[in-house]
């Protein structure tokens, strides 16, 4: 499986370790920017057995990516369009199986994705919490690696852990930080470089830091109407943050 | 020879193994935990030609009643007639190639065992300083063992095994399984190695190892060598040192991580 054609998409992955820190709600704010600024964009619930991106956008999927592998079935007609340009592989809820793939799974399902990337210019995934086997093979899957972290130690510690695991095993060394629930451009400073140094330090790993998200009250009531919080609020400050990153990740 | 379960009892064999005994031949009986008895391996020197008529017929009675379930094939060379139990020499390199290839997909550690023989009893049968035929070794182990495991021939007098997604705990109770069979199913019988005699080196292999097959079987083979000089039953193993791959988080990073933590908070 390689990715050198120029006309390939990028592919991300987006994990934190810890749960909880917002994972999806980042990756499809994220997703939702890019499609508005016109770029094709794929993502996938890579929480194979606990899908939540279909959870966020308050859709009611009937086929999921276990169809893939159960049934041979055509992942293209597995996706979903949520607007124009964003388009979903969703997983499935409540199938531990899905969880934990054996080898040849895992093997055909990244032949199957392969499959159907072409058409994208961007490839996301939203992992699965913790550093499990698909958390890291889709890691491995990618070529850029985003994690999220947010101000406390439990979080930090986790994405340290991910990241440490990466690089020692899987021999990735570029990393993407982006800091969330942060309460001011001060703390997430604060945070990314202590993090930096740490990783710096011990790993020899000199991350990117992609951006930072602040508090924000709408993200909150965006999650409970199961909808992208850029769409019911495209001004607030955690929208603003979103699109600033998008930006960024066009022109990675 | 197949892996179906047997709806015959056990006599069948039984019936073989009486009327056997009292000849120059040792025997297995080859068990599968999930299938039973799947097959019975009579071995020794001239073994077909020392068979009576009476233990001729047996066999006939046997392939006649049990079609194509039991498959006897006569010849001094049990690795030609079961060639899938023993691999030979190149077969085996190629094999552990293959695993080793494998494991980068999978990323399940696999384990390399090798299994010498210090003490060769001299019979007059069996000079010092021949050969010993180490396939009947195979069938033995495969019934130890798991179905997935590889035997072959490692050189000299050593028994190859690969066992596929074993770590070291795994493959420590598959290496005195094995021990153990030997000691309780081959008592010392002419031309045989004595299996009290056995040493086991084995190596752990991890995806991040990026060891060759070569570079395996010779770290294999330092550790027999050690086993050797440990004496009869010694089993000794190498695996990768904590420090090579080791991911976890250490004391000294979450100091450094949980330092703006301190008592005044971040």
């Amino acid at each position: 499986m390689t990715h050198t054609s120029k006309r390939s998409p990028k592919i991300i992955c987006i994990s934190s370790g810890k749960g909880g820190v917002g994972k999806t709600s980042f990756s499809v704010n994220v997703a939702t920017a890019l499609a508005q600024k016109g770029k094709k964009v794929l993502l996938i619930d890579g929480d194979l057995g606990l899908a939540n991106v279909d959870v966020l956008l308050g859709l009611n999927v009937r086929h999921t990516i276990r169809e893939a592998l159960d049934e041979a079935r055509d992942p293209h007609s597995l996706l979903v369009e949520v607007i124009p340009g964003f388009h979903l592989l969703p997983a499935s809820s409540g199938v531990p199986e899905m969880a934990n793939l054996t080898p040849e799974e895992q093997a055909f399902l990244t032949r199957a994705l392969d499959g159907i990337v072409a058409r994208f210019d961007f490839v996301l995934v939203d992992t699965a919490a913790g550093i499990g086997d698909s958390v890291l093979w889709f890691n491995h899957w990618a070529e850029a690696n985003i994690v999220i972290l947010s101000p406390d130690p439990t979080a930090m510690t986790d994405a340290y852990a991910l990241i440490k695991v990466l690089n020692t095993r899987h021999g990735k060394k570029r990393f993407y930080l982006i800091v969330n629930s942060v309460q001011s451009k001060k703390e997430a400073d604060e945070v990314f470089l202590n993090m930096s140094k740490v990783l710096a330090r011990f790993l020899r790993i000199h991350p990117d830091h992609l951006g930072s998200i602040p508090l924000d009250s709408n993200v909150g009531k965006a999650i409970r109407q199961q909808k992208p919080f850029l769409l019911l609020g495209p001004e607030g400050k955690a929208s603003r943050s979103v699109y600033l990153i998008a930006e960024t990740i066009v022109k990675m | 020879m197949t892996r179906e379960k047997t709806n015959e009892p056990i006599p069948l064999f039984q019936e073989v193994e009486e009327r056997a005994s009292s000849l120059p031949v040792q025997l297995i009986r080859l068990t599968d935990k999930d299938a039973g008895d799947i097959g019975l391996v009579i071995y020794g020197n001239d073994a077909a030609e020392a068979m009576p008529g009476a233990l001729r017929q047996v066999i006939s009675t046997i392939q006649a009643n049990t079609g194509d379930r039991f498959l006897a094939s006569a010849g001094a060379n049990l690795d030609r007639a079961l060639p899938r139990l023993f691999l030979d020499q190149g077969i085996f390199r190629q094999t552990l190639a293959g695993e080793l290839e494998r494991i980068r997909n999978s990323r399940l550690p696999c384990t390399l065992m090798l299994i010498g023989f210090q003490a060769i009893t001299a019979t007059p049968e069996k000079p010092p300083g021949g050969k010993t035929d180490l396939a009947p070794l195979a069938g033995l182990i495969h019934a130890t063992l798991s179905r997935s495991c590889q035997v072959g021939h490692g050189g000299g007098d050593v028994l190859a095994i690969i066992l596929p997604e074993t770590n070291l705990g795994r493959g420590l109770g598959c290496a005195e399984a094995i021990l153990e069979a030997f000691r309780k199913n081959l008592p010392p019988g002419p031309g045989y190695p004595v299996p009290s005699a056995a040493v086991i080196g084995m190596v752990v292999c991890h995806v991040f190892d990026n060891y060759s097959a070569d570079t395996l079987l010779k770290k294999a083979e330092a550790e027999l060598k050690r086993a050797g000089k440990k004496g009869p039953g010694a089993i000794c193993y190498h695996t990768p040192r904590p420090d090579q791959n080791f991911c976890q988080v250490t004391v000294e990073e979450r100091a450094e991580i949980f330092r703006p933590f301190g008592k005044n908070g971040p």
